[in-house]
């Protein structure tokens, strides 16, 4: 194995600290092992000592591990520890570089290899460098820290360069190495983004079959408030609502569910039960308040395990054509369904200012503990108190003007701040969720009774469909201020939400749309209805199909005709034939392997010498007339039909 | 299923073979570490090991096609010795000149072997040794016994020998070597010249079929001095008999018959010639002749114990003089089960010589246990003229005990062996019998006198 060169372990574990923050661990670790590498001091280590060396960092990783996974959940602990695998088996190459041999067996690092050598001590067991294994393994343990940026992918192509470099074969030309180098590292970065799109594919087709947790739940919401990377956008269409384009800001917002408390990174509904709701006599009719309708709108979303939380206009009042199972609905305007099959429709009539929703109680008002203080102080700093509710919801919208949107995330909180807090002071960027749990929670500071609202946000139509699609990623958080007599939906989220993920959507959406819109299609396919007009597409269909099936037959036989012609072989008509019928009657037929001539001669012992003498002329002129190019002539072919006359007359009179 | 398994191992180690031929120990490290980022990073978002993913194996296909520009014609000559020896280093010279047009600079040689895969019957048949105490999946998936049967056929192999720069037209010699792992036959395809792509990862190829074989012999132990009893006996019709094929013989006269004369040895141009009968007669000998019978009667197949016990026959047949005297070996062979037939080949005095006894041993394979009677009745049916018998057992049961008592009661000097585990060793102690143990043989043949 090749040996790291000089200074590569103390870069490459130097770049490990940047990455995962661990500086000062890095450093120390850098110059403990560079300095260890250039001391004299040589220790007589043999294959036992690495072995329990080994043992060690194994027992080292594996507890911290097992720390780090009870601490963290088990993926992330897991990661975690992965982070500080260069610490973790630094021990063996410091054993490594103390011992006189400069190597370690490669029986210390694998205990089966161990044991193979017990067995028979005769096993292969190779003194190894792990230097540069190491350094691979410290830029694995590198990108585990995942510190976003192009700083990374320049980190590996660095450290890998100088390795090879190093290494570099002596009859390859610096420049052929460097262009390979190059080439090899653009090739990778386009690679790279590759394989993001390729996995962003794959979420998406997974999508298109099964969505976690689409069904959604009216009590909780986890939020993605602190989670760090990108958050996942799915381009699966989920909803389909039919209105005409102009009627679509009043239905900007279908609401899902509403909820009222906030803890740690969920918001819960508190104090709201489910309550069933009772169709009317044809059980399709579901009303939700007394109010007439004044307007009613088409929806058709789809199904996860048999229940859904309805995406409907907030100002419902009935939904009418659902064949449910069972419906229930909760003080905080969340209706839930349950019924079966992958996509369902139904058709919410609504009336402008009615809400299903309850008057605000204690829990629209209540502050989590740990965000009370910073949200205090920007309800003082924005004196919301004592304000109008308008007045109070434009502030606060104005407030968060300046915020921007993002669906990345760098980095946990910094020490003693939320999340939210952060977002709030510190990044002033976040997705919906961290919008509309600070919109909430500030309001409620300024002593407006808030709500955290889920749903969709309808804003793309679709000209395919006629119809306003709503995909997975449209999904969207907002908050429900109380105004003193009703809810009013404030979406503090910047508006360049929308257009920022359809940017970053696939170059073939529309390709899929088409495929999504037919497979939609196909599930709504009802029993066949054929109208007039589908009758007469059918008869037409079976006459062209019995046409076909005629015109066949017709082609065939025509077609076989000059076939069974071709095949009559010259000479087939020749009146040998029936001497040599006459002949086998009575006697050995003529097997069809056997030659006519071989045949005849068997036979002729038995004939008289002048019959004997005349079938075999005649077999001349039918071998002739059978097998020459060019036949017989008419003359020739008299002659043959003579003879064999003549012939049948003599084998007639012979029986 | 087993179809499919045998398919798979055998893709397996195609892969594993194509991989070994062209990456270096760097390009070794870079599909390693590759997979463990691929794996790290099969979550885009958590981490970013996936983007030293791409740049590592962006890296390995550059390298893999900027291999795929090397070639080199070369002409080559072995000058390869007709045997090996078990577990000792083989050398051989290769000689190579350059007759392409352009100089060869930073390339490497090296040997080539036929592919060692078994074939389907092989690989189910076959059982490696120990195979008995592997679990239930190692047993039935077969992966080791596939192993085992391709080291088998392979040597351990060197580096791969460094090349100086070859001018067009340059000749240059070198020494390759390997180790046979075991005695038996060795083929060797033909010679590979490898050279590194620019970045050091893939080996870029240009074969050169060549096929020979070379003879692993027997590994062999030293033996102390050792005291055939020198008795001589009557062998009729002298030392070409001694081979024990055919009717020729050592041809001494002419004489008249006298009644009791076999047939055979009418001398029928001389009956027509003179009108009378003549027979020939033939010079009788004496000689020392003893007999090396190996016992290769093993269920287990091919293990350590079988393998020491052919060791300390080849020691045998390879240290004793036959200047002077006759060796004949024994052993129970046949191509499959139930095809048992006794093997017999002499050595000494114009007879096959020792390296031939030792290639014929490199050869032996295992048999039935119970074909261990077939030996013994070949070997008694020898008796008259056979001095001593030197025995290598592989157990110590009824037949082989009965083997033993009877060739001493018919005068024969024995000199028992047996080869076996510590446990499988007769207790007590019997009288006459020198246990050997596996790994432990060489201590053991000193205690001999």
């Amino acid at each position: 194995m090749i040996a790291a060169p000089p200074l590569l372990i103390g870069a490459s574990l130097l770049f490990w600290g940047w990455q995962s923050g661990n500086g000062f661990a890095a450093a120390g670790l850098a110059l403990l092992l560079e300095v260890l590498r250039r001391v004299s001091l040589r220790f007589d280590l043999g294959a036992a000592e690495h072995a329990r060396i080994a043992d060690l960092c194994t027992i080292l990783f594996v507890g911290l591990t097992a720390v780090l996974a009870v601490n963290r959940g088990a993926a992330h602990g897991i990661l975690a520890a992965f982070q500080w695998l260069p610490v973790a088996l630094a021990p063996i190459l410091a054993a490594q570089l103390l011992s006189a041999s400069g190597r370690v067996p490669l029986s210390a690092l694998f205990r089966y290899l161990r044991k193979l050598k017990r067995e028979d001590p005769a096993t292969n067991d190779p003194l190894i460098d792990t230097s540069v294994v190491y350094v691979a393994i410290v830029m694995i343990a590198a990108g585990v820290a995942n510190l976003r940026g192009p700083g990374y992918y320049a980190g590996v192509v660095f450290v890998t360069a100088w390795a090879l470099w190093a290494s570099r074969p002596r009859h390859a030309s610096a420049l052929a190495w460097a262009l390979m180098l190059g080439g090899g590292a653009a090739a990778g970065y386009a690679g790279h983004a590759g394989l993001v799109q390729i996995q962003t594919a794959v979420e998406n087709w997974v999508s298109e079959w099964y969505l976690s947790g689409f069904d959604g739940d009216p009590l909780r919401s986890t939020t993605d408030i602190g989670s760090i990377g990108r958050l996942k956008l799915l381009d699966t269409i989920v909803l389909r609502v039919y209105a005409p384009p102009a009627e679509g800001e009043r239905l900007r917002l279908l609401h899902r569910a509403s909820y009222n408390t906030y803890v740690g990174n969920t918001w819960l509904g508190r104090a709201a039960p489910l309550q069933a709701v009772v169709p009317d006599a044809g059980g399709l009719n579901w009303p939700l308040s007394s109010q007439p309708a004044q307007w009613r709108v088409r929806i058709a979303t789809r199904l996860e395990r048999g229940r859904i939380l309805l995406a409907l206009p907030s100002s419902t009042t009935r939904i009418t054509g659902l064949a449910a199972t069972a419906m229930r609905r909760n003080a905080l305007g969340a209706v839930q369904a349950e019924l079966a099959g992958d996509w369902i429709q139904y058709e919410a009539e609504a009336a402008d200012g009615a809400d299903t929703s309850a008057a605000p109680g204690a829990e629209e008002l209540a502050m989590p503990a740990h965000e009370r203080a910073t949200f205090a102080a920007l309800a003082e700093e924005l004196r919301l108190h004592g304000l109008a509710p308008a007045e109070a919801l434009r502030r606060v919208q104005d407030h968060f003007r300046g915020f921007a949107y993002s669906t990345w995330r760098e980095r946990p909180a910094a020490d003693g701040l939320t999340p939210l807090s952060e977002f709030l002071r510190v990044s002033r960027a976040g997705h919906c969720e961290y919008f509309a749990a600070a919109t909430t929670l500030l309001l409620r500071a300024g002593g407006i009774p808030a709500r955290y609202a889920t749903g969709f946000a309808v804003m793309e139509y679709s000209t395919l469909e006629n119809a306003w699609v709503v995909r997975a990623r449209h999904a969207h958080a907002w908050t429900r201020a109380w105004d003193g007599a009703r809810w009013i939906d404030l979406d503090t989220t910047p508006p360049v939400w929308f257009a920022e993920e359809a940017r970053l959507a696939p170059v073939w959406q529309r390709l899929a749309d088409l495929a999504r819109w037919a497979g939609f299609r196909w599930s709504q396919r009802g029993e066949l209805q054929a109208s007039d007009s589908w009758y007469a597409v059918l008869a037409l269909l079976v006459a062209i199909l019995g046409w076909r099936l005629l015109r066949g037959r017709r082609v065939a036989s025509s077609g076989h005709a000059p076939l069974a012609k071709h095949r009559v072989w010259q000479g087939a008509d020749s009146d040998f034939y029936a001497v040599e019928r006459a002949l086998a009657r009575g006697r050995l037929a003529r097997s069809p392997e056997i030659a006519l001539g071989a045949w005849l001669r068997g036979l002729a012992p038995a004939l008289p010498p002048p019959t004997r003498e005349r079938l075999h002329e005649a077999l001349q002129l039918h071998l002739r007339y059978r097998f020459d190019p060019l036949g017989l002539d008419d003359e020739a072919r008299a002659r043959l039909k003579r003879m064999c006359r003549g012939l049948l007359t003599e084998l007639g009179g012979e029986r | 299923m087993r179809r499919v398994l045998y398919a798979s191992l055998r893709a397996f180690s195609a892969l594993d073979h194509w991989l070994r031929e062209r990456l270096t120990p760097a390009g070794w490290l870079a599909l390693g570490a590759a997979a463990a980022a691929a794996a790290a990073g099969i979550d885009l978002n958590q981490t970013l090991t996936a983007q030293a993913f791409a740049f590592l194996a962006a890296l390995l296909a550059a390298a893999f096609v900027a291999s795929l520009t090397f070639r080199a014609r070369c002409a080559m000559r072995r000058e390869l010795p007709r045997y090996a020896t078990a577990g000792e280093r083989f050398a051989y010279r290769v000689t190579l000149t350059n007759r392409g047009t352009a100089a060869i600079a930073g390339a490497t040689l090296a040997e080539c072997f036929r592919d060692p895969r078994p074939s389907y019957a092989d690989w189910r048949q076959a059982r490696e040794p120990g195979e008995e105490r592997r679990n239930w999946f190692d047993r039935n998936a077969g992966y080791f016994r596939w192993r085992w049967l391709i080291e088998k056929r392979l040597p351990r192999l060197e580096d791969e020998s460094a090349l100086p720069v070859l001018a067009p037209g340059a000749s240059h010699s070198l020494r390759l070597g390997f180790t046979p792992r075991r005695r038996g036959r060795i083929e060797l395809a033909g010679l590979r010249i490898a050279r590194t792509d620019p970045l050091g990862l893939v080996r870029g190829l240009a074969r050169h079929d060549l096929e020979a074989q070379v003879v692993a012999l027997p590994k062999r132990y030293r033996l102390p001095a050792l005291a055939l009893p020198g008795r001589r006996k009557f062998q009729p019709g002298g030392v070409s008999l001694a081979a024990s094929v055919g009717d020729s013989e050592e041809f001494l006269a002419l004489r008249d018959y006298r009644p009791g004369d076999p047939l055979q040895r009418l001398h029928w141009k001389s009956f027509a010639r003179m009108g009378k009968p003549i027979v020939k007669e033939f010079q009788d000998e004496y000689y020392e002749r003893h007999a090396l019978a190996l016992d290769t009667g093993r269920a287990a197949g091919e293990d350590a114990a079988f393998e020491d016990a052919v060791s300390v026959a080849a020691s045998y047949a390879f240290t004793l003089d036959t200047q002077e005297c006759l060796l004949d070996l024994l052993f129970v062979g046949g191509e499959r089960a139930g095809d048992a037939a006794v093997r017999a080949y002499t050595a000494g005095r114009g007879q096959l010589r020792a390296e031939h006894m030792l290639e014929v041993l490199a050869a032996v394979r295992p048999s039935a246990p119970a074909d261990f009677t077939v030996l013994a009745h070949a070997v008694l049916a020898r008796r008259a003229s056979l001095a001593s018998v030197i025995v290598v057992l592989l157990a110590w049961d009824e037949p082989r005990r009965a083997f033993v008592a009877a060739a001493r009661r018919a005068g024969l000097e024995v000199r028992a062996l047996l080869v076996c585990d510590p446990a499988a060793a007769p207790r007590p102690p019997e009288a006459g019998l020198t246990v050997l143990h596996p790994g432990e043989i060489e201590p053991g043949l000193a205690t001999l006198r």
